[in-house]
Order: C-alpha cells, then sequence, then structure tokens
C-alpha cells in the first residue's frame, strides 16, 4: 500500500518515512548512489515541487523540475539513493542526478553505439537507460550493490 | 582499459564492413515483408520528390554505426545558387525535427555565409541545445536555402553543430550527458527530423524559457542566457517548408533477410497524396497526441502509451521480462535462443488499431555471425520507459511508413499521424 502526500521536508528514511506536510522548503536532493541525510546543500541546485511516496522498504521522492521534467529518486531504508527515473522534454541535469556515476555514463555513452534515442549501459556498478524521442525523453539507472533486499528492477518506472 | 576493450570490440562487431561479402541489398520491392503488414507495391524510382535512402556503415569518421538511413541534400547561402555544397550521410530521423549539420562538414566559405538567427530585439546570436537520448549537441541557429531531391526550403533555420567556442555551454546543457558535435561523436555528419510536427520545441518555446532548447550567446563571450524562440525561427521540419508536397514523407525500404545485409536501399518520397507516386494507398493512419507524437501500442495483454514508430532508433525497443536480455559492450540487447515472432497492435488517437508481427532474434548472434552488416529487421533491446514502445528503424525494413505533420492536410485527414 502506497500512500502519496504533498510535502516540503522529507524527515527521516526509515521504512515508512516521516512526511509533514506544510512546511516550505526547496526539496532535498541526493545524487544518486548519495546519502539521503545529508542532502540538503543539494537541495537549490534542481529547484522544483517535490512529493514523496512510502513503499514497504523504500522511498519515492518526486521532483518536478522548472523545466517541467520529473526526476524521481528512489531511497532506501539505509537512507541511500539506489535508483533514479527521469521523464520529460528536456534531459535533467544528470551531473546532479547520477552524482558520482555522471562521469561513468558519459564515459559509457561516449563508446560507439548506433544513433541517438537509446542508449543502454549495464556495467556491474551502474545500469542506466535513456531514450525516446525529440519532445517526450525517459531515462532509469540504480546501482545493483545498493538495490534492497527483494527490491524488482521492475518496479523503477 | 574497458573504454578501449568496448571501442574494439564494437569496431570489430561493426565496423568492418570493408571487409564484407556476403551481403548486398534486400529485395527490390516493400510488399509483405516485415512481418506480412503494409507495403505498397514498388518503391519509388527516381523522382523531384524522391531522395534515395542508403543504410551504410556511416560515413568516414563515425564507428558502431547501423541500422541508421541516410540521405544526400544541398545547402546554400539564403539566396545564392552558387555558394552552395552537398553533403552526404545525413540521418532520417522521424522521431526528431530541424535539419543539423555538424560545422566541419560546411566549407568555410558556405559556413561564413549562413547567417546567425539573432534573439529576437537582443540580436544576440541563438545558439541550441539539441538534447539526444544519448548526450547534446551544441551550436548556432542559421537560415540557409535547402534543396534535397527536387525540393526546396528558402530562408530555411536550421543548426550547425559545434561551431561554438569553447566553454561557452550552458551548465543546463552539459549537465545533460556527452557532447556531440562531431562527425565521429554523432555517427553521421548531420540529421533530418522529420516526424510528426514542424518545430523541435514548440510553443513552449516560442512563449518562454524553461526547457533549455535556445540560448542568446553574446558575440562577446560573455555567459549564455536562455531565450525563447517564436515559432519560425525553431529549428523546423525542412518539409512543412517545401512549396508543393509539404504535408509529410514516406520512408520506403525493401524486406530484408533474417540474416540481415550489408546495406539496404530505399527511398524518402516527399508529400503524401501530392503526387503520382506517393499516394497514401490501403495505408492505416494512426493519429498521434499532438504534444509528443505517441500512438498507443498493446503487446501482451499490456498497453504502453508511450508508442512511436521512428527511423532515428536503431532497435525495436520495448519491455518483456520473458525475452533473455544479454549485454554485448556493456550495452543490453534482447538475445533469446530462437529468432521470436512476436505481435502488437498499434492504437492511433483516433482509435484505428492495427496489428503488426515483429521479429526479434538473439542480436549477440546476429551481430557475430555477419560483423559487416549494416541493416537488421530483427534487433531490440529494452526501453528506458516502462510505458514506452518504440517501433525503430528494424520496423521500416519491408514497409512504407508515412509520417504526416502536425495541421497538415493529406487524404489520409490531418496531421500528426503516422501510416503504414
Amino acid at each position: 500500500m502506497t500512500q502519496t502526500r504533498r510535502v516540503g521536508t522529507v524527515l527521516g528514511t526509515a521504512l515508512g518515512a516521516v512526511l509533514l506536510a506544510g512546511s516550505v522548503t526547496l526539496p532535498a536532493f541526493a545524487a544518486l548512489g548519495g546519502d539521503a541525510a545529508s542532502v540538503d546543500t543539494d537541495a537549490a541546485k534542481m529547484k522544483g515541487q517535490a512529493r514523496a511516496t512510502a513503499v514497504a522498504g523504500y522511498t519515492v521522492k518526486e521532483i518536478t523540475l522548472s523545466s517541467g521534467t520529473i526526476v524521481r529518486e528512489y531511497v532506501s531504508a539505509e537512507g541511500k539513493v539506489f535508483a533514479v527515473t527521469w521523464s520529460g522534454m528536456s534531459q535533467p541535469d544528470l551531473q546532479q542526478t547520477l552524482g558520482t556515476y555522471f562521469e561513468q555514463y558519459k564515459a559509457a555513452a561516449t563508446a560507439p553505439h548506433a544513433g541517438h534515442h537509446h542508449l543502454t549501459i549495464h556495467q556491474p556498478e551502474l545500469v542506466l537507460s535513456s531514450g525516446g524521442h525529440m519532445r517526450a525523453w525517459r531515462g532509469k539507472a540504480y546501482v545493483p550493490a545498493l538495490l534492497p533486499p527483494n527490491f524488482s528492477v521492475d518496479d523503477i518506472r | 582499459m574497458r573504454k578501449i576493450a568496448l571501442f574494439a570490440l564494437i569496431q570489430l562487431i561493426f565496423a568492418l564492413s570493408a571487409c564484407g561479402g556476403g551481403g548486398g541489398s534486400g529485395g527490390l520491392t516493400g510488399s509483405g515483408g516485415n512481418g506480412g503488414n503494409g507495403g505498397s507495391g514498388a518503391i519509388a524510382g527516381a523522382g523531384p520528390n524522391v531522395a534515395t535512402i542508403t543504410v551504410d556503415s556511416g560515413p568516414t569518421g563515425a564507428v558502431g554505426v547501423f541500422n541508421t538511413p541516410f540521405v544526400t541534400v544541398t545547402i546554400c547561402a539564403p539566396g545564392s545558387t552558387t555558394n552552395c555544397q552537398t553533403i552526404d550521410h545525413i540521418e532520417v530521423d522521424t522521431g526528431s525535427y530541424g535539419l543539423r549539420i555538424i560545422s566541419s562538414e560546411i566549407n568555410s566559405s558556405l559556413l561564413s555565409a549562413l547567417p546567425a538567427e539573432l534573439t529576437p530585439g537582443f540580436t544576440v546570436p541563438i545558439v541550441e541545445c539539441t538534447m539526444f537520448g544519448d548526450g547534446y549537441s551544441w551550436g548556432s541557429m542559421r537560415t540557409a536555402d535547402l534543396t534535397i531531391s527536387s525540393e526546396t526550403a528558402a530562408n530555411m533555420p536550421m543548426q550547425v553543430i559545434g561551431d561554438q567556442p569553447a566553454g561557452n555551454v550552458p551548465t543546463l546543457c552539459s549537465s545533460t550527458g556527452p557532447e556531440e558535435d562531431t562527425v565521429a561523436q554523432f555517427g553521421a555528419k548531420g540529421i533530418l527530423g522529420i516526424g510528426p510536427f514542424a518545430q523541435d520545441c514548440g510553443d513552449i518555446c516560442a512563449n518562454g524559457t524553461g526547457p533549455h532548447f535556445y540560448w542568446g550567446c553574446p558575440s562577446s563571450g560573455a555567459a549564455c542566457t536562455e531565450t525563447q524562440v517564436p515559432l519560425n525561427m525553431q529549428a523546423v521540419n525542412p518539409v512543412a517548408l517545401f512549396m508543393t508536397d509539404n504535408n509529410g514523407t514516406i520512408v520506403e525500404m525493401p524486406s530484408i533477410a533474417d540474416a540481415g545485409v550489408l546495406t539496404s536501399t530505399g527511398a524518402l518520397v516527399f508529400g503524401i497524396g501530392t503526387q503520382g507516386n506517393n499516394s497514401l494507398g490501403s495505408a492505416t493512419v494512426l493519429t498521434t497526441d499532438t504534444s509528443f507524437g505517441f500512438i498507443t501500442i498493446s503487446y501482451k495483454n499490456t498497453s504502453y502509451p508511450d508508442g512511436f514508430i521512428d527511423s532515428g532508433s536503431n532497435l525495436y525497443y520495448f519491455n518483456d521480462a520473458t525475452l533473455t536480455q544479454c549485454t554485448i559492450s556493456s550495452q543490453s540487447f534482447f538475445c533469446p535462443a530462437s529468432q521470436q515472432s512476436l505481435t502488437a497492435v498499434n492504437i492511433g488517437a483516433n482509435n484505428t488499431q492495427s496489428t503488426v508481427t515483429f521479429k526479434v532474434a538473439n542480436a549477440n548472434t546476429q551481430f557475430n555471425n555477419n560483423p559487416s552488416f549494416e541493416a537488421f529487421d530483427n534487433v531490440a533491446a529494452p526501453n528506458s520507459d516502462a510505458k514506452g514502445f518504440d517501433f525503430g528503424m528494424p520496423f521500416f525494413y519491408g514497409r512504407f511508413v508515412y509520417t504526416a505533420i502536425d495541421g497538415k492536410n493529406t487524404a489520409g485527414g490531418m496531421g500528426p499521424y503516422f501510416a503504414y
């Protein structure tokens, strides 16, 4: 069972994350692999409206960027961002979204491949796919080592 | 080094066409073919509204290219009939909008004669950040006279990729991925976006900023600022500007063998129902939504609302947990033990339904069996979008795929639509 609320601040990262409505702040934003409990310094980087959904074992934070692109972060009970997705007319700031994995993404994306509409990266440390067509781009990425127990990657959507 | 190994392996897989043999292009007709759907008889011969499409290994310097359709275009300085250049290996893309050419492929006298577009009222050159699924291209917006076959578009906005001084890419652009501003990075000398809309951005960029597409970059070298750009100055589907045959296109490709072929030759026909060689015939019209160009694709009892037909996607991209995946050079593909014959129902916004069958073979086997082949109608990979289903270039072999432009009338109704 999921619950969805519009929130100002996400407190705590434990199972069934505590959601406080009412206070107005920028959304906390963590990069893939980052620690969700210490991300307030990143908050200003990608402004937008955020909401969070708590699911058994993890929390999904959804951030709507000023470009209209939506970024979702999947935060484990341990407070780590183990997956991200994005969807919109524009690509998001992937340097912020992917964090330390951005350079790995760029290196892999630079390797020879056909076409410009899709990219898949399947490496031990990073699984990423990005694609679509002009006006509608979608992407998702996860760190296999950070996936919660019994988590299905099909639930990253 | 992983990257070197990647590069070497993909070179081995894809780039040995010079050593080819055993290939050859497919049949001469588009009938039957890919799953037994679509096709309208003989592929158009030479004509004033016909450009030859070639699927090959791409221009010199490009690596890893396959299932990429190319045409040749001619651009001239506006108003000139002499300061012109004919450029081959321009990728045909029904999933984007606008002509974009790598600056290094344009000779200096022509390049300097292509006027820069300027921001309204501010007289600052407009530079575009063109975001793709695998990176971005950065370069100025210019105007040019375009000729393809005998079709012309005068004073057409286009992008010259890679003509900017180093270091002026805004973070909101450079943070979206790797830069693709050279032939080696881009895999083509340019791209011809002829999807079902006229502009690459549309009203959002005309009425405000936000998507980070268009930037004003002062000649002084000061930082670029995002700018709004009127519709008639945005990168434009050139077909929409043609004097005639301007309501859409047909990509006509022959059927190809299951093993793939070395190269494949087809036709890009301009206009739908405007000439004797471009009638809609019995093709099924599937209208798209008017914002994104999506149809709905129903596959194995799941409905995928982000469906589209795209010559700029080199594989089929969809999701099916029952198909074995494999990793080739750190990229994901489907690799079923034997070739699968699959069925999907394409559903237009007009509720018209069309059942299509398509094949998915083991991509690893396909690439290894014929490393020099450039065209395959049965290779696929997972889609990044859980709601997405992309009938990419494999879909086009053995079909005539029509793309009608938003707001343009045809014998099959108003665009935007796909038909086949």
